[in-house]
């Protein structure tokens, strides 16, 4: 019996992706739908001529997002007369229970969207199909190296990047101002994150009224979503340290082998990091303990870590925010680092139309279709060579943003079990952050996580 | 009262504010907390015409109206037979239902969606409604009520030759209706807010109820457009409200309606 | 003749439910107790491996889910303590019908008909722990702001709250309607006897409701053993697994663990237990009542 008291929903959205067009922020002319035609299949597929009707599965996007999926329905229809293509469209929040109900009901869609990091275990899981023989030649090497990592399984790729998004301090101009405080451009400059502590307790001594630092609005608001709150630890890391020392590990998240955490999420760097981490909301109160809706856009809090997507969000929202915002790269403790992020889409292992999907999923994937893409959202390509015809992104800040995503992205820790690790490494970072022992959380994070990865053998 | 009714007053309040005020005066606490200070209709001609969730609310009513009036005739008859007739093994069949209703639903939930494959009803109104008319508690509610109503008008009635069907509709029901008016309520409520079950469920998004429609107005990594969120559970909580502020005027203290005539 | 009537109508008045039961609840549950007994990957439907009662001996050393039952058999006990007499008073208030009990009414009423979600989002910015508005009034009368929430002391009350002001509602309405079926004349008796009001109660009033005091408890403690979405929107559990309730942890291990066969046995064994623990408050309401 499913009562009132039963029912679950997630109103904050979950994961890294999108952000608004704004429909009057002098896009760029797009071209139309008119001229584009499908690029053909990979290498040796030759398409069925009876009809075909293919199942997509998606998550509710914007209205401008809306509305590119419905004319790119309609002109792949024209191309393609003998295909119907069917979509059910649910809250991106459930989008995963929703996936998992139509596998183990065992009628999978065709094409599904999913959470760019959960690609390996779809495909661990047999779940997926490899896309490699589908894809028109060039179109792996183009892909953004962190993007191409997260999205791959054993040297093919299983889905195919919507976008790309890399996290950056952004700030509200006018309060650092009032401090005297101008926060680098540069990456070679970028703070690090005890530079940045000593302007966040400038901040509260001149307004004690504003949050220096805006807690994470990602997840359920709060302290605990690994794509922000990681980022902590692993700058305290070093990826060009030797594979076996404790600054590697503690960049990398993971063995390579994929087998153990114990060692690189709880190394003494990370803990370090964690105790750091947690002083933010226990001893200095520069960020709140809770989600708090809307604080940086609200001029509730002075700063904030998220990705681009948060101009398209001030623009369409907030038309008369009335604050200038500026953005300097993401601060560290020993080498900068920002986690990257993308929704995805892939072709279900049992759809029995898989050149088809792949037909349609070349089409909506192709260039032409991509900038129209960006033209909706705004947020990064995932492909280097769009960004060559994007020319917002030749100057800062955008350029900026860009070099963060292609010289110091990393994707999440790569496993089978990303939800899992992601779930007991969140629980553990917001225990930390309302004061939880760090070094014995961390450690009992690390043994409950590689329980969960001897699940996953090789 | 106020501890009761301020969070539903905010929630009425912000749906009348535009998205950049409805946390900007959360705190601290000032009469602009509850009351929009520039009160907009925004938000619900966003909800009905932007985002059309007529249709959902048309949805919803199909599915409570066909879950209500079900779960009251399956949930009386059994609940009849368990309260006034005799069959061996009444007790262990009682005790079996009552079982059913300690089930988490969370658990059961993905048999249950194996379940609706099977009878392929997943893209039907009945995958919404046909799964909870056998409600468990809905009959030991009415089985509680029936034991309520005195022996001697039932026995009164059988020396006068009614049928068990007579009795049954002439003196149990009308004299259980409090019980009754209760089941309605419940069921309308828990149909109306349901939300994880027609989530899963459901793979026709022209059928889709209010509560997944609300869920949808959050598209990753935008904020959530909290003011048309506000305004469709507002819209939302309305209809539920007025039926249960209304029917309970139709709670009648214990008549005695015979059927000794 | 009679009773052969009987049976053709007891099998008229049973089937529906009983089809209804079958397919839609014991059929769901007997696919849970089957799964529970092998390794099921909620992703792999096509692939099971029998592994008899393992799950079962996993559990007896798996401290969260102890944890879990702690917190929630904490949950319901103080839930019900609560709850009850608060929904048995206000029920009688509104029964005397004196003015303004129908803007009491709608002011009970009002968060049982709101989305859980909706009340999460404002139950949470209530409860912030600098500037809420709970220590915004807490503040006027000279308390420390509290922590809630972020606390792990704090966060299992400040969730129970939230649950006793969403379904007291619901428990007002059931007793309401049970009040409704005590015949007047009863009362009207008692007065000429000048029996106080809360003689009448007592005497009256308490034995006439028993069944359907007994249906709510039983329903308040079902309901509040299988607490979920709170829990999922406002704490997942913490800090450090202090709200961690049962159904969310089945949840967590079905739908982010994929490990159907061990959630299953979760779910089992969290049944057996309520209908442990309902048996136990039918026995003990029926000798109260000298049933």
């Amino acid at each position: 019996m499913e009562s009132p008291t039963r029912r679950l929903k997630s109103i904050v959205p979950a994961l890294v992706v999108a952000l608004l067009l704004s429909a009057c922020a002098g896009a760029t002319p797009t071209p139309t739908g008119a001229g584009v035609s499908s690029s053909p299949a990979g290498p040796s597929q030759t398409l069925t001529t009876a009809p075909v009707t293919l199942r997509i599965l998606r998550y509710t996007a914007t209205k401008a997002e809306e509305d590119l999926h419905a004319s790119w329905i309609a002109e792949f229809k024209k191309d393609h007369p003998n295909i119907t293509i069917e979509a059910e469209v649910v809250p991106f929040g459930e989008l995963s229970n929703k996936i998992q109900a139509s596998v183990a009901g065992g009628n999978p869609p065709d094409i599904f969207f999913i959470d760019g990091p959960n690609t390996k275990t779809y495909a661990y899981l047999k779940i997926l199909r490899p896309l490699d023989q589908y894809l028109p030649a060039g179109f792996k090497a183009d892909i953004v190296d962190a993007t191409l990592e997260e999205q791959s399984y054993q040297g093919q790729l299983y889905s195919m990047p919507d976008r790309q998004t890399a996290p950056a301090l952004f700030y509200n101009k006018d309060m650092l101002d009032a401090i005297g405080v101008k926060p680098p451009t540069k990456l070679a400059d970028a703070w690090t994150w005890d530079e940045a502590l000593k302007v966040w307790m400038q901040l509260k001594a001149k307004s004690p009224d504003v949050w220096p630092l805006e807690p994470s609005r990602f997840g359920a608001g709060g302290a605990g979503f690994y794509y922000r709150d990681g980022i902590f630890s692993r700058s305290a890391g070093d990826r060009s340290a030797p594979i076996s020392s404790s600054l590697y590990k503690t960049f990398a998240a993971i063995s390579p082998d994929g087998t153990t955490v114990q060692g690189y999420i709880d190394s003494p760097e990370a803990i370090t990091a964690g105790k750091w981490f947690q002083d933010l909301t226990m001893v200095h109160a520069v960020t709140s303990k809770v989600g708090i809706p809307n604080a940086f856009l609200d001029k509730k809090a002075a700063m904030t870590i998220d990705h681009e997507g948060i101009l398209g969000r001030m623009n369409t929202q907030y038309p008369n925010g009335g604050f200038n915002i500026g953005v300097t790269p993401m601060p560290y403790f020993k080498k900068p680092v920002v986690m990257t992020g993308s929704n995805a889409s892939g072709i279900s292992a049992r759809s029995t139309h898989p050149a088809e999907a792949a037909a349609y999923l070349n089409f909506i994937y192709n260039d032409a279709n991509r900038l129209r893409y960006w033209d909706a959202n705004r947020n990064m390509p995932a492909r280097k060579s769009l960004f060559d015809k994007l020319p917002a992104y030749k100057d800062y800040p955008l350029s900026m943003l860009k070099e963060q995503l292609l010289t110091i992205g990393a994707p999440r820790p790569p496993t089978p079990a990303w939800a899992i690790f992601d779930s007991i490494i969140n629980a553990a970072i917001k225990d930390i952050s309302l004061g939880a022992p760090v070094e014995t959380t961390l450690h009992k994070a690390a043994v409950d996580v590689d329980k969960e990865l001897a699940k996953y053998p090789k | 009262m106020l501890t009761f009714a301020t969070p539903f007053l905010w929630m009425f309040g912000s749906a009348f504010k535009t998205q950049g005020d409805i946390f900007a005066h959360a705190y601290p606490l000032t009469w602009e907390t509850i009351l929009p200070a520039r009160p907009t209709l925004d938000n619900f001609a966003s909800v009905i015409f932007g985002r059309g969730i007529g249709r959902n609310f048309l949805n919803n009513l199909i599915v409570a109206a066909a879950q209500v009036v079900l779960t009251l005739t399956v949930c009386a008859m059994a609940a009849y037979a368990f309260a006034r007739l005799r069959f061996p093994g009444r007790d262990a069949l009682f005790g079996l239902v009552l079982f059913a209703a300690l089930i988490p639903f969370e658990a059961t939930m993905i048999p249950l969606f194996q379940v609706m494959g099977i009878l392929d009803l997943r893209s039907t109104y009945f995958a919404l409604f046909l799964p909870w008319i056998a409600n468990p508690l809905g009959i030991f509610l009415l089985r509680q009520a029936f034991l309520e109503v005195p022996r001697d008008y039932e026995e009164a009635a059988i020396i006068e030759g009614a049928s068990r069907l007579q009795i049954f509709w002439n003196i149990v029901l009308p004299m259980s209706r409090p019980a009754l008016i209760t089941l309605v309520l419940l069921t309308f409520l828990w149909s109306w807010n349901s939300y994880l079950w027609p989530l899963i469920v459901m793979q026709d998004s022209s059928k889709q109820v209010i509560q997944v429609a609300i869920a949808s107005f959050s598209a990753p990594e935008q904020l959530p457009s909290w003011g048309d969120i506000f305004a469709a559970s507002a819209l939302a909580t309305v209809p539920v409200l007025t039926i249960f502020l209304l029917l309970q005027r139709y709670y009648v203290r214990g008549v005695a309606m015979s059927g000794l005539k | 003749m009679r009773r052969l009537r009987d049976g053709a109508t007891i099998a008229l008045f049973l089937t529906p439910a009983f089809v209804g039961l079958g397919l839609f609840h014991f059929l769901p549950i007997f696919i849970a107790l089957r799964g529970s007994l092998f390794d099921l990957n909620l992703l792999v439907p096509d692939r099971e491996t029998f592994i008899g009662v393992e799950h079962y001996m996993t559990m007896l050393s798996d401290e969260e889910f102890r944890r879990s039952l702690l917190n929630t058999v904490v949950y319901t006990g103080t839930k019900l303590v609560i709850q009850l007499p608060l929904s048995f008073g206000l029920a009688l208030l509104i029964e005397t019908r004196l003015r303004g009990t129908t803007l009491l009414r709608s002011a009970i009423f009002a968060p049982t008909v709101t989305a859980v979600a909706i009340a999460a989002v404002i139950w949470g910015l209530m409860y912030q722990p600098q500037a809420g508005l709970i220590n915004s009034i807490l503040g006027a009368v000279g308390i420390e702001p509290q922590s809630f929430l972020t606390s792990k002391d704090q966060a299992l009350p400040s969730i129970i709250a939230l649950g006793i002001w969403q379904d007291t509602g619901l428990t007002v309405l059931i007793l309401l309607g049970g009040l409704q079926g005590i015949p007047r004349d009863f009362y009207e008796a008692a007065q000429l006897d000048g029996a106080s009001g809360w003689q009448a109660v007592r005497h009256l009033t308490l034995p006439l409701l028993r069944r359907t005091i007994l249906f709510t408890v039983v329903l308040t403690t079902i309901f509040a053993f299988k607490v979920f979405a709170e829990v999922k929107i406002m704490t997942e559990g913490g800090p450090e697994n202090s709200t961690l309730m049962t159904v969310y942890y089945i949840y967590k291990k079905a739908f982010v663990f994929l490990d159907l066969g061990y959630a299953f046995a979760l779910a089992v064994v969290l049944m057996a237990i309520l209908i442990a623990i309902a048996l136990l408050q039918g026995r003990i309401l029926r000798t109260r009542f000298e049933y």
